[in-house]
């Protein structure tokens, strides 16, 4: 799983990149830090508590796919 | 500038990563294996999410710290990785629910794992010059 913690890490750094201005991981990601603390204790996470960690992926897909791609630059002076 | 907003952040990425960490032994294959996908896709669609949120760039202009604004080319470049990452997972979760404790799960995993790393990567996570 080398991948998966690489990926991690380079999520932290843009974690603490950007920052408060745009990261709000701290809410969204919270029901994986409740999971976290039953793998610690040495538990098999529930069927219940898998479909709640894969509601939250779907909805982040959804907010992705939602996101309009086609939308008109800002006005101003571009800088 | 908020520091508490930082340090809830840096502990929300690195409680993903204990998670990472945790799963890494995937014999018996369990709900925990797909875990690990679920927690490295999740991390880069809130990333992607939180790049999507952003103004549209002005014409000439470029994301960078210093404008914080997302590029029309990178938006449908980042949706296209997610839509790619997004149905690595499908298939891992049909395979987990169709053949439970399968060590073959493993194969899926990487593969969405490594679907992930690629949306990620197609996020502008460090700033550009002259931006």
């Amino acid at each position: 799983m080398d991948a998966a913690i690489a990926i991690i890490q380079k999520i932290l750094y843009a974690a603490v990149e950007l920052g408060p201005t745009v990261f709000k991981a701290e809410e969204e990601l919270a029901p994986f830090a409740a999971a976290i603390v039953q793998v610690f204790k040495g538990e098999t996470l529930s069927d219940d508590q898998l479909a709640g960690l894969q509601a939250i992926s779907d909805a982040l897909h959804g907010q992705i796919q939602a996101a309009d791609d086609n939308a008109a630059p800002t006005s101003g002076d571009g800088s | 500038m908020k520091p508490i907003s930082y340090l809830r952040a840096v502990v929300a990425g690195a409680l993903a990563l204990a998670l990472a960490a945790c799963a890494s032994f995937p014999n018996p294959v369990t709900n925990n294996t797909e875990a690990t996908a679920e927690t490295a896709y999740a991390a880069a669609a809130e990333l992607a999410t939180a790049y999507l949120a952003l103004p549209v760039c002005a014409a000439g202009s470029h994301f960078s710290l210093g404008n914080l604004c997302k590029e029309t080319a990178i938006v449908k470049s980042v949706k296209q990785a997610d839509t790619i990452a997004y149905t690595a997972l499908i298939e891992l979760r049909k395979f987990h629910h169709d053949n439970p404790g399968s060590i073959n799960e493993i194969t899926l995993v990487n593969a969405a794992i490594n679907a992930a790393g690629a949306l990620k990567s197609a996020i502008p996570l460090k700033s550009t010059k002259g931006g």
